[in-house]
């Protein structure tokens, strides 16, 4: 009888423990929401502009773009690099490749100088698109076998893959010029629909820049010395200051349509060489966020 | 096919396992098919069916034994009905779950339906009648880790016709916890009172990936970009009071932004109240409820405008009417915003009293309207819209200048001697078309009676029904002018029955002057039913709780298979 009085007031307080337990839970929902600011919620989109430079890169041919997510201190990252360079050899202009310096792998620390290639949109894509363990790779924005990151060993059989079957939708031809006297890079793009296309449409407007030479964390000895790479080339390394999913057009354009943008980016005050900066504009899909066109074009001055 | 197989085998395993029992457990079921054959017919808008023939059915298997349940619903809409929204096309498992319990807790994986206090924040639920279903896929635990107190909780997401919801990010994560107590049953000196209290609180946060929305100002060709929050919350408290004949229901619910297709795009915060009292007592029955809602549209999917995806629901404080006429202009909640009143009362007139004759009379008066909410606009964005911005401000208890509905009706009913039984019902209705989208277009004001006479002859009856619909507008194609409807419904021995109908629209002043005529013969043996209809179905609108769906006009068969074991 003792006992099972013990018992009840034991059970009584597991239970009042629960139920405070659950209480102090309950607020958690109560934050759980987000509360956007007034300034926050309607974003003026910079950059937009009726400036323009004449056309000189015209596009004809389906192109595909394979983003090759990176870091300083990913150990593999020098052979996938290896592969997007050979494989640019292999498509020639039909492949534009864009570095992606995201994640921790990216963060920088005293042995490589500090130097940070990260950008707000580059770590914001890498979550969005599952890349946490690199190298990844991923080709069109396009998911395969129910992932969007492929492994460099496969990037070759995707990238045949994506050019024999992608419908042809669109042209971008391009222009673009280094503004020196405003420190700005003007852009402007003809974005020639070639048949009709029932969603909407976003254009991306990046800078990319190659030659830049630091210090790469490298495993096999097949792409230089290891652990550590001092005097690593990086190549095709994306910026800040891009523009990210700007409005090209709305939920249906018929065959023949172009529209025509311009923009004027701020050239990112890490760019050591402007001269071996490239522009890549990509246009995809508003709602699979999966790339329709791209094409880039080497900046002038 | 291979899951039609599996889904066959399991049915036929069940019922063949029923009359054994199986594992010591119970099965049970029901079944319900029907099927339209409708034609083409250019006078009352009946379009082409190419199928011929459609259909729909469902059939739920549930296993219970002891603490553990396990269940199933197998849907076919091959193809979906007239008025069905045709992603519903195909045939599946589109219900599954097991759930157990034990000792203080209740698990259930799978689908599964349930309500946090009236639903103002929180109510997955199944309407078939209207095509609607937002079954949760998730998981649920309820504890009750002490008399008069349950805790629950609820992950997952919602049902989207036969979308594979976890395939995509396209379809919101919905969240949520719910607690409520019987002060009764938690405080012992409380326990014998006859005031009874129940206090309740709830939390759901649905998680719907931002997507992207720009505005753009054609006079500046500038560019904006709408920032959505992908967390949505809400809350609510509740209180249930009762008190000898007495009782009492209120909740109140906040919902913080929330820019959705429903509303616009805007970010004013939701806020619903909902308040029902009551008085019963022997041959008296009074109720009177009131409700303010303010931008409650709540979904897992912000660009989602029709019935699915609905995480919460929002009571309807009219009268739910049976007679045709009586729902032809029906009421639909106004989730942007609405203030709604509604006043019942129920009384018996005694037997052998001079109203109340030999048996007595039983009296029903109602009376509802729905009214907008008071709505402060607030400055434009810079394209000269509202997307974007907080929308309005509202205060709580003004009421807004738009009316919605209203109506007020009496219904008396009268068992006049041993074999004839009468309902007569009267109703004027006044109707703002604005209420189901359909803006600049006058109001509708509506006088409707009916009278119901049921005779019983031994074992059979025979009833007959006189429906009028006064009325000097019309309201588009359907609801033109006046109105009038006869039945004679006849019921051979409570197995066999036979009705006739006819619904003319002989008012129709710009139109024909339609019959709707209808036959109509079925079957009834224990729990099965099999009714066939042949005649004509015209277009209008039908609403249940507020919710509200088309229903486009057919001319032909349509028959109706029902069952359960």
């Amino acid at each position: 009888m003792v006992i099972d009085k013990w018992l009840i007031s034991k059970t009584k307080k597991k239970m009042k423990k629960i139920i405070y337990s659950l209480l102090f839970i309950l607020p958690l929902f109560w934050v759980s929401c987000d509360k956007i600011e007034d300034d926050e919620k309607l974003v003026y989109l910079k950059g937009i502009t009726t400036e323009t430079t004449p056309i000189t890169e015209t596009n004809s041919i389906q192109r595909v773009l394979l983003e090759d997510y990176t870091g300083w201190k990913c150990v593999n990252c020098p052979r996938a690099a290896a592969k997007a360079t050979e494989l640019i050899g292999t498509y020639g202009e039909q492949l534009v490749v864009m570095a992606v310096h995201s994640t921790a792998f990216a963060s920088p620390l005293a042995s490589n100088n500090n130097v940070d290639f990260r950008t707000e949109y580059g770590e914001k894509w890498a979550v969005d698109f599952g890349c946490s363990s690199l190298p990844a790779g991923l080709i069109n924005r396009t998911k395969v076998g129910g992932a969007y990151t492929i492994g460099d060993a496969n990037w070759d059989t995707q990238i045949q893959s994506t050019i024999s079957t992608k419908e042809h939708l669109m042209d971008i031809n391009l222009g673009a010029v280094y503004k020196e006297s405003y420190n700005k890079i003007l852009v402007s793009t003809e974005n020639v629909f070639l048949k009709d296309v029932s969603y909407s449409t976003q254009i991306n407007v990046v800078v990319l820049e190659s030659g830049i030479v630091g210090v790469q964390l490298n495993s096999n000895t097949d792409y230089g010395t290891t652990p550590k790479i001092e005097d690593y080339v990086f190549n095709h390394v994306l910026r800040k200051n891009g523009l990210i999913g700007y409005p090209l057009s709305d939920s249906a354009v018929s065959k023949g349509t172009t529209v025509s943008t311009n923009y004027l980016i701020d050239v990112d005050t890490d760019i050591q060489d402007i001269s071996k900066c490239t522009v890549v504009v990509f246009v995809t899909n508003s709602s699979t966020g999966e790339v329709i066109q791209v094409n880039q074009i080497h900046l002038s001055e | 096919m291979k899951k039609i197989i599996l889904i066959i085998s399991f049915v036929a395993f069940s019922i063949n396992s029923y009359s054994q029992g199986l594992f010591g457990g119970k099965v049970t079921g029901n079944f319900q098919m029907d099927v339209q054959a409708s034609r083409e017919d250019s006078v009352i808008g009946a379009e082409k069916v190419n199928e011929k023939m459609l259909m729909n059915a469902f059939t739920n298997i549930l296993y219970t034994n002891g603490d553990f349940s396990a269940g199933m619903r197998f849907e076919a809409y091959l193809n979906p009905i007239l008025g069905f929204d045709s992603q519903y096309k195909g045939a599946g498992l589109a219900y599954r779950f097991a759930s157990y319990k034990k000792d203080f807790l209740e698990i259930t994986a799978g689908n599964y339906y349930e309500q946090f206090g009236n639903g103002l924040i929180f109510r997955s639920y199944e309407e078939k009648n209207l095509g609607l279903d937002n079954a949760m896929d998730g998981l649920k635990v309820i504890a009750r880790p002490m008399e008069g107190v349950a805790i629950k909780g609820i992950i997952g997401k919602q049902r989207y016709y036969w979308e594979d919801v976890w395939a995509s990010d396209d379809f919101g994560l919905v969240r949520g916890i719910d607690g409520e107590v019987s002060l009764n049953s938690v405080i012992k000196s409380f326990s014998s009172s006859p005031l009874q209290v129940t206090l309740g609180g709830s939390f759901v946060s649905v998680y719907d990936k931002a997507d992207t929305r720009f505005i753009i100002d054609q006079q500046t060709g500038n560019n904006y970009k709408l920032t959505t929050p992908e967390n949505i919350g809400s809350g609510a408290a509740r209180i249930q009071m009762s008190y000898n004949a007495w009782n009492l229901n209120a909740e109140y619910a906040r919902k913080g932004q929330d820019p959705n297709a429903v509303n616009g795009y805007i970010f004013h915060e939701g806020e619903a109240a909902y308040v029902s009292a009551g008085y019963s007592a022997k041959g008296l029955g009074i109720n009177v409820a009131a409700k303010r809602i303010d931008n409650m549209s709540y979904k897992s999917r912000r660009s989602e405008t029709g019935n699915m995806l609905n995480i919460n629901y929002l009571p309807a404080l009219t009268r739910q009417h049976a007679y045709s006429l009586f729902a032809m202009y029906p009421y639909a909640t106004q989730v942007n915003g609405e203030m709604g009143i509604q006043a019942d009362i129920m009384y018996k007139l005694k037997k052998k009293t001079f109203l109340g004759g030999e048996y007595g009379t039983d009296l029903k008066l109602n009376y509802s309207r729905a009214m907008s909410i008071d709505k402060q606009l607030v400055a434009t964005n810079p394209a000269g819209s509202y997307e974007g911005t907080n929308g309005y401000t509202s205060s709580f208890f003004k009421v807004g200048d738009d009316i919605y509905f209203e109506e007020i009706n009496l219904e008396i009913s009268k068992k006049i001697s041993h074999d004839f039984k009468l309902n007569f019902m009267y109703s004027y209705q006044t109707f703002n078309p604005i209420a189901i989208g359909h803006e600049g277009e006058e109001f509708v004001y509506a006088n409707v009676f009916a009278a119901d006479v049921t005779q019983k002859m031994n074992k059979n009856s025979l009833r007959y029904e006189l429906q009028l619909l006064l009325t000097e507008q019309n309201y588009g194609e359907w609801a033109t002018g006046n109105w009038i409807q006869g039945t004679l419904e006849y019921n051979l021995g409570g197995r066999w029955f036979a009705a006739a109908s006819d619904q003319w629209n002989y008012g129709n002043e710009t139109g024909e002057k339609t019959h709707y005529y209808n036959f109509s013969i079925g079957y009834t043996k224990g729990t099965n039913r099999i009714q066939i209809s042949y005649g004509k179905q015209r277009e209008g609108i039908i609403c249940i709780g507020g919710v509200c769906r088309m229903v486009p006009a057919s001319n032909g068969l349509f028959a109706t298979i029902t069952s359960s074991f």
